[in-house]
């Protein structure tokens, strides 16, 4: 019985032999393997539209709670339609059938561990979400949207934005097919009953160059952001609680949003929850900037000692194209050059004993 | 008995050898996989308050169970997710995970995509993982809650917490599209 049971497996051996010999599995060397570079999942919408809350009377409800006015009365924002759709949607009225593309399949939406070294975070593995990547623009010659003219200002290092002269559309991957529709009808709630409605509608918006960094140091989570949008048309109104009689609307045409938060090691944004429960978030002190402290924390050279934060580091800019209020224009308006050197904000309950 | 073992295993052998040919790897390239998977579902989540609520201890100085009506706010009914945002501080809360959630016509396949999409397709001319969305989903008093915590749970010795806001879903949403899934780079 054993020497039957050896010859059983001799035979399974043989078979399985034969069938290994015919296999076409080749090893790969260290240098092919060494070629391996997994960078990441991308993601994209294909011809995508979603939409949301109407149809309220049939009981199609989003409801957001949790803010109270003033008086202790409870404000609820009563989401009347939600909606993502292509380019002419018409404020909402042509959201399923009219999809869009968001990100391209050579431009994705992407989710990986990046190499901290590769961007300015010595020796961290570090979580990225990106939204499609930005190219360097042919009137801006940067990943700025904004084309700009600049001056030196006495007292101020380097140079700083005196104007903008233009916008750059070839800083964006994403064409104009690949640019949203969205908005959002929102009727107020106060106590139970409803006050007031409110609209907002957002045309061709990108938010290309975008992305969210985080990674984990002295057992605290760590993180950049930077928010890139760009919008062709941006308009507000106000209605009657039944959703009539419409103000008149403020328009902010070819919209550009350019703001970054954190920089790199050098100046980390925290997020943390104390232990009252409270969130805070914090953009750091920029002590790691600096060579050299004097006595109270600050840079001992004084602006010398932040040049590289005023010329590289995180900024905010805001343009916009036109501004019209009910059909007149007021022009452009810009805010340039916004930096934040230290930041910390906390929450507290209004609601707590 | 030891031949007819040794019998049995030189057929084996002549069958693998001569019966079932192994594919080239050109033929192998030339297979493609063209089924899909077809899904559709009805979640509900912690509509009595979940499990903790109905069987956890009420006695011994616990206090888990709680009446867990729909519209209950009580921070022991629904789900709870809480992350501690560093060592010694609070917590991140997805707090009060509960209702009903149902789809029909969630469709999982796999697509070559060698064309279109404004010239993208050709150049791109690769397999992604194809997420078809449903044609609408269908929600029930699906709530959800963001808040931060000075505890993991709400039964803990001087528990506090702040609720950021809470969402409440009832009715249809809908939407029309795929999500397609790739990796990125250069394998």
């Amino acid at each position: 019985m054993t020497k039957n049971f050896r010859y059983a497996i001799l035979s399974t051996f043989l078979l399985s032999m034969v069938i290994q010999v015919n296999a076409e599995l080749i090893g790969l060397d260290d240098q092919e393997l060494g070629a391996v570079d997994g960078e990441g999942i991308g993601f994209i919408l294909e011809d995508f539209a979603f939409e949301a809350g109407t149809d309220v009377a049939t009981g199609n409800r989003l409801d957001i709670s949790g803010i109270k006015n003033k008086n202790g009365q409870d404000v609820v924002l009563s989401v009347s339609q939600f909606y993502v759709a292509g380019a002419g949607s018409n404020r909402g009225a042509n959201v399923i059938g009219n999809p869009v593309n968001l990100g391209r399949l050579l431009y994705p939406y992407n989710l990986e561990l990046v190499d901290g070294d590769t961007i300015g975070i010595a020796d961290k593995a570090v979580f990225e979400y990106s939204a499609p990547h930005r190219n360097t623009g042919s009137l801006s010659g940067s990943d700025s949207m904004l084309v700009v003219a600049t001056e030196a200002r006495s007292g101020a290092k380097g140079q700083r934005i005196d104007r903008v002269t233009g916008i750059d559309i070839s800083v964006l991957n994403s064409r104009a097919a690949e640019r949203a529709d969205f908005g959002i009808r929102y009727d107020l709630e106060v106590a139970g009953s409803r006050a007031q409605s409110l609209e907002g509608h957002a045309q061709g918006v990108a938010i290309d160059g975008s992305y969210i960094r985080l990674w984990g140091e002295n057992n605290e989570m760590v993180g950049n952001l930077a928010l890139k949008v760009f919008a062709s048309d941006l308009t507000f109104y106000a209605c009657d609680s039944a959703g009539n009689n419409c103000g008149q609307d403020v328009r902010f045409q070819n919209f550009v949003l350019e703001n970054e938060l954190g920089w790199g090691e050098k100046q980390p944004v925290t997020f943390e929850v104390d232990s009252s429960g409270n969130f805070t978030i914090e953009v750091g002190r920029l002590n790691s900037a600096c060579a050299d402290l004097n006595s109270s924390g600050g840079c001992a050279l004084g602006g010398a000692g932040y040049s590289d934060f005023y010329n590289n580091g995180p900024r905010a800019d805001i343009h916009i194209g036109n501004v019209a209020v009910g059909g007149a224009n007021f022009g452009s308006a810009t805010i340039a050059n916004m930096q934040i050197q230290y930041l910390r904000a906390t929450s507290h309950d209004l609601g707590a004993p | 008995m030891k031949n007819v073992v040794v019998l049995v295993s030189i057929l084996f052998v002549s069958i693998q050898t001569h019966g079932l040919e192994p594919l080239s790897a050109e033929d192998l390239s030339a297979v493609s996989g063209q089924g899909g998977v077809y899904l559709s579902g009805d979640i509900t989540i912690n509509e009595n308050g979940g499990p903790l609520n109905i069987d956890g201890p009420s006695a011994n100085g616990y206090s888990w169970q709680t009446s867990c009506t729909t519209a209950s706010t009580d921070k022991r009914c629904g789900g709870r997710i809480a992350v501690n945002s560093g060592a010694g501080g609070g917590w991140l809360v997805l707090d009060n995970i509960r209702g009903r959630f149902s789809f029909e016509g969630l469709t999982l396949r796999t697509r070559k995509i060698n064309s279109d999409f404004d010239g993208d397709g050709a150049a791109f001319n690769s397999d992604v993982f194809e997420i078809g969305l449903p044609n609408n989903l269908n929600y029930e008093d699906a709530s959800f809650t963001i808040a931060n915590s000075n505890s993991a749970r709400p039964t803990d010795a001087g528990f506090m917490q702040t609720d950021i806001m809470t969402v409440n879903i009832n009715g249809k949403a809908n939407l029309q599209g795929n999500l397609l899934i790739f990796p990125t780079g250069a394998p």
